[in-house]
């Protein structure tokens, strides 16, 4: 009996073949979509089953009984939620690259999806393992497929650069995660997750702090965590856009995953001690991260690098709820402070994969439509993609989390627990007043990205080009889902907590028109949040604005602008991206400081010493040749000379016998 | 049984004849034959998994009356390894050979000599094959030198003065290494009158520790480890294929080999010798690590590769020897592995130099558009020889690695580290070397490549990605360090 999850994964590997065959690209894109679509479908039916209460699901493919190792389907409800999220976005990706790739005409279609599937398929494998080993080589699988969907551009010597600095510094972040899982194998003799949480507990504790932190930093650097995350910035930009979608909404959220899994069950109550101290780091790291991602996202005028540093910023807010829960798991009393923290991360990893992935695309949509990612060189494309600037419009207000879209709920809740968390412990009250911080600069430079792009006057240049429909209508999908969530948080939220497997009514109730509210009585702050109430403010306070407006009879009349008498290009009045926020980026240092490639100059020095040809064989042979030269040079070639040799050498042997018979 | 050993040692020397009574260009027919035969006799043989043994002969005039049973053949998961490595890559090799050895050459036209060529290759062929089923310490060194001088013979193929030096360098080196194999070939039948590999089990712990490190010398300069591993970067004087299958896949194996056999004979060594073999292959990885850098010239950037992985093997049989069997395991596997993985980036480097003239890294560039199954072929073979999962060497490297934590005390993770940091590095430097080579804009215009070799390529890339499912199951049959 094959399962479905089974099923999900032959047709991504089959899919992986078929569409790698395909000569065009858009039949090689239909193609993709397909397999991709109908294993999602699959996906999502084991994991819906999962997540509602189905049981775990298992299916053995084969074992390695000399290591403890096996490689199996499992999926428990985190890997579930997890699953959902991935195929969902995942589909969304490869459905808006139909259109999208067409840019690529002079490259392997073929090579593309197959990568793409692959890359899935890795992706979806790391959510449904439950062994070290086999994580680590899926993990792997996964880095590397997306590291030549990162530099299919290869003949940019940039995109070279950025794909060679996301692999090496995930790989090596990957060796940490090798170490720290052959650590366990030692003590446990076995890879399964189970055993290594078990063995994480039994561990002395200067072991288990070593095997932490390594899987903490591996973990971070795929998440983008700052400084560890540096290959984000290059390697997002540089990869095809739907790349980046999934990239960036999908691939690094599985350092979040990597986190839940090592945490899981070992912040509780019979856990070992020091967790408290763990929390504090993860936390401070997303704070870090959080702020440094934010402020370094105002500067820029790349449109992908911005969203690129975006992502390290939310990823950052991600990392404070869970280093919030790890801080306070299975402390006393504590236990629905935590489990509030936890909601909120795995609620923001939901809703930042889903806008983020839209942005992605929006930003993939500008360089289709106008061929650069330079905001400072784009304006008014709305006009020239409704559909898609609606979206935007959807995803940049989710990304600064504006009521009533998914953003807000999901930073609410973070809020929540952060200010809560400072009841307990007060440094976390300052993570919730940088984290209000990095809301304004997120709304900032959200506005940044979408207004010179879709707003304003159209930017001088090539006439912009439409952008094809399967573009327009993944964007619009990701919009739908983002405001869907936003109007309903609770019903979301009840499929986190099932992901975590908790009862999410502990926490929250149902609150004024379908909002929701905190049940009186735990350790977090009481609050309620009604999204609907919250639009019908906003509406009624827009109806009384134009009601006022048209009361006022304002005459509004349009005049050319007026330079001093100077005349200028209109191309030349537009208020481009470096205009935005200049003040504040003059005064702000930079902050986001790169890791510099190191150089070795005298790396030369000892390489006569390591060779043994120069000193020594080569001149024991010319010594050795030296020597032979100078034998040679008794073979004068005269009779007489070796007579004489041959009666000294007589004369010596039958000394040598008589002295010996003697 | 016995008819299966025959046919796979024998067939390669019946070739290796008649490639020499057939016209020169029918050689290789016989060639290709010969070795998918001795191919398909090797994968048969895995029905002997997991040991057999079968020996005959004698030599009374020795006196001690117990030297009986000098030849024959003994099976199990290591000499299963080490005949599938050679005989099997034995094909791809004749098959690209095929292709390679032509007038349309760009690195180096060939048109005549190729009925040599093939005599000397199927002649290869055969002593690995024998050496890999060697029962005997005597049959084994009788192989070892056959195989020396097969080497001499191709390594100076074309005949010019920089291959003639690079064949008499490696036969120098490589046959002074062979005196103190016997050496200790003599030290062990005038102490126990036997010539088994388990004899050493029979020696006084010093008597046995002084002969195994004859062996050990003897090892190192066939793999070329420090000090002895200066032959092996000019030896790439020789024909790629010949490169790939001497310096990669087989020859070099067998001083890794003659170790793995000693060690897994049923005794221990004493913890200081462990400990010796793994410094020296450390050192020997770090050497060969540091001259990656100063190369320019593809083959020998692999050349020094292959030394920084022979090392590996050595690391593994050492810390297999302080009472670590994973990692005995691993340097098996990693035999099998490391044959597959530098297979591939050897033959790849060849097709580019037949297409392109050079192998200089700075010379080449863009060739992912005019070479996609040669890019694809580097970059399996690189990422397959660095360990990224789930291609070919990472499961030896796990095993390795894994092993290394077994060991008692500090060296255990010290070896660890030092390995991981090895293997980091050349990760790294692959990488880079790929994206200079395969990435960016497409340098001068590459020569169409024989359908044959590309052919290869594809098979050796299947190979790289799926030799793990057939490895890591015949290691587990390898009988453990007691």
């Amino acid at each position: 009996m094959v399962g479905s999850l089974e099923m999900a994964f032959a047709l991504l590997l089959v899919g992986a073949v078929v569409s790698g065959m395909m000569r065009s690209w858009r039949s090689a894109g239909v193609t993709a979509t397909v397999f991709v679509g109908l294993a999602t479908v699959f996906a999502w039916l084991a994991g819906w089953k999962v997540l509602l209460g189905g049981g775990p699901a298992y299916g053995l493919m084969f074992r390695l009984p000399t290591l403890g190792s096996e490689l199996a389907v499992s999926l428990d409800p985190l890997g579930a939620g997890f699953l959902l999220v991935i195929t969902g976005v995942s589909l969304a990706a490869v459905v808006y690259s139909i259109g999208y790739m067409g840019i690529y005409r002079d490259k392997s279609p073929g090579t593309f999806y197959a990568l793409l599937l692959l890359f899935i398929a890795g992706m979806a494998g790391v959510a449904c393992v439950a062994d070290w080993l086999f994580f680590i080589v899926l993990w792997e699988l996964m880095t590397l497929a997306s590291y030549f969907l990162v530099t299919f551009e290869r003949d940019d010597p940039a995109v070279a650069r950025a794909g060679f600095k996301y692999f090496v510094m995930t790989h090596v972040a990957s060796a940490g995660l090798l170490v720290a899982a052959i650590v366990l194998w030692r003590l446990t003799g076995s890879f399964a997750f189970d055993a290594h949480k078990a063995g994480l507990m039994a561990a002395s504790s200067s072991i288990r702090n070593v095997v932490l932190a390594l899987y903490f930093i591996a973990f971070a650097t795929k998440a983008g965590i700052y400084p560890f995350g540096d290959w984000l910035p290059d390697a997002h930009p540089a990869a095809p856009s739907g790349v980046s979608a999934i990239l960036s909404g999908v691939m690094i959220k599985l350092g979040a995953y990597g986190v839940l899994r090592v945490f899981w069950g070992l912040s509780g109550a019979g856990g070992p001690g020091g967790m408290m101290t763990w929390g504090v780091i993860v936390a401070s790291f997303g704070v870090l991260s959080a702020f440094v991602g934010g402020l370094t996202a105002m500067r820029e005028n790349d449109a992908k690098r911005l969203l690129a540093y975006s992502s390290i910023s939310q990823t950052g807010y991600i990392f404070l709820a869970l280093g919030i829960w790890i801080t306070f798991a299975g402390r006393g009393g504590l236990e629905s402070l935590a489990l509030l923290a936890l909601l909120g991360a795995g609620f923001h990893i939901l809703n930042d994969a889903i806008y983020k992935s839209l942005l992605f695309m929006s930003a993939g949509s500008i360089l289709y439509s106008t061929g650069t990612r330079d905001l400072n060189n784009v304006g008014g494309l709305s006009r020239v993609m409704p559909v898609a600037a609606a979206a935007g419009l959807v995803g940049v207000l989710s990304l600064s989390g504006l009521p009533p879209t998914n953003g807000f709920a999901s930073k609410w809740v973070i809020y929540q627990a952060s200010i809560s968390g400072g009841f307990q412990f007060s440094p976390f009250i300052a993570a919730a007043v940088v984290a209000f911080f990095v809301s304004l600069s997120t709304l900032a430079y959200s506005m940044k990205f979408f207004c010179t792009s879709f707003l304003g006057p159209s930017a001088a240049g090539p006439e912009p080009k439409p952008i094809p429909g399967t573009m327009s209508f993944a964007q619009a999908v990701l919009a739908f889902a983002c405001l869907a969530i936003g109007l309903a948080p609770l019903w979301a939220m009840r499929l986190v907590s099932s992901a975590f497997g908790s009862s999410l009514p502990s926490i929250y109730r149902n609150g004024f028109l379908g909002g929701m509210s905190t049940l009186p009585g735990g350790a977090e702050a009481p609050a309620a949040w009604s999204p609907i109430a919250a639009v019908v403010v906003l509406l009624v306070c827009f109806a009384l604005a134009q009601i006022i407006r048209g009361l006022g009879r304002p005459s509004a009349r349009s005049v050319p602008g007026w330079y001093g008498g100077e005349e200028h290009e209109e191309n030349d009045l537009r208020f481009r991206a470096r205009g935005f926020y200049s003040p504040f980026n003059e005064a702000f240092p930079k902050v986001y400081l790169h890791v510099p490639v190191p150089r070795l100059p005298g790396l030369g020095r000892l390489r006569s010493a390591f060779d043994l040809d120069t000193w020594f064989y080569n001149p024991l042979v010319r010594a050795g040749e030296r020597a032979v030269n100078k034998v040679s040079r008794s073979h004068v070639g005269i009779p007489q000379l070796y007579m004489i040799w041959q009666v000294a050498g007589m004369v010596l042997v039958i000394t040598i016998l008589f002295l010996i018979v003697r | 049984m016995s008819f299966l050993v025959a046919a796979v040692v024998g067939i390669p020397f019946l070739a290796a004849v008649l490639c020499l009574a057939v016209r020169d260009r029918a050689s290789r027919f016989v060639a290709i034959g010969g070795s998918v035969l001795a191919a398909a006799a090797a994968i048969a043989l895995a029905s002997c998994l997991p040991s057999e043994r079968w020996l005959v002969g004698s030599m009374p005039w020795l006196g001690t009356g117990a030297s009986t049973g000098l030849f024959g053949y003994e099976l199990g998961a290591l000499p299963f390894i080490m005949l599938l490595a050679s005989t099997a890559i034995g094909v791809a090799i004749a098959v690209y050979s095929a292709g390679y050895l032509s007038l349309a050459n760009r690195d180096h036209a060939t048109g005549s000599g190729q009925a040599r060529y093939y005599f000397w290759l199927m002649l290869f062929v055969g002593s690995m094959a024998g050496l890999a089923i060697s029962p005997t310490l005597l049959q084994m060194l009788i192989f070892w030198e056959m195989t020396t001088v097969c080497s001499w013979a191709l390594i100076s193929f074309y005949d010019d003065a920089a291959s003639l030096k690079a064949g008499m360098k490696a036969l120098v080196m490589t046959s002074f290494g062979g005196l103190f194999f016997i050496a200790g070939l003599v030290w062990v039948a005038s102490a126990t009158g036997s010539m088994l590999f388990s004899a050493l089990g029979q020696m006084s712990p010093g008597a046995r520790a002084g002969a195994f490190s004859l062996f050990l010398i003897a090892a190192w300069a066939k793999s070329a480890q420090v000090p002895f591993q200066t032959w092996l970067p000019d030896a790439m004087a020789a024909p790629t294929p010949i490169s790939a299958y001497l310096h990669a896949a087989a020859m070099v194996k067998a001083g890794v080999f003659l170790t793995a056999r000693l060690l897994t004979a049923g005794w221990a060594l004493p913890t200081g010798m462990g400990l010796l073999i793994s410094i020296a292959a450390l050192v020997t990885m770090f050497v060969a690590l540091y001259f990656y850098f100063f190369q320019d010239d593809l083959k020998r950037l692999l050349a020094y590769s292959t030394i920084a992985q022979l090392g590996y093997i050595f690391l593994g049989l050492g810390v297999g020897a302080l009472g670590a069997p994973m990692a005995t395991r691993g340097a098996v596997l990693h035999i099998l592995m490391h044959a597959c993985a530098k297979t591939t980036l050897f033959l790849t480097v060849g097709v580019i130099a037949y297409a392109t003239g050079t192998r200089s890294i700075s010379k080449l560039s863009g060739l992912a558009k005019t070479m996609p199954i040669a890019a694809v072929a580097f970059f399996v073979g690189a990422f397959g020889l660095t360990g990224i999962p789930p291609l070919a060497c990472f499961w030896s490297k796990m095993y390795v690695l894994a092993g290394a934590l077994q060991v008692p005390g500090a060296f255990g993770p010290l070896v660890l580290v030092l390995v991981l940091i090895e293997s980091l590095i050349t990760f790294a430097w692959f990488l880079w070397v790929g994206q200079r080579v395969f990435f960016g804009k497409p340098s001068a215009g590459a020569a169409p490549v024989p359908a044959s070799m590309n052919w290869v390529l594809i098979a050796m890339i299947l190979a790289t990605v799926l030799i793990p499912l057939a490895g890591v199951p015949i290691v587990s049959h390898l009988i453990a360090v007691p």
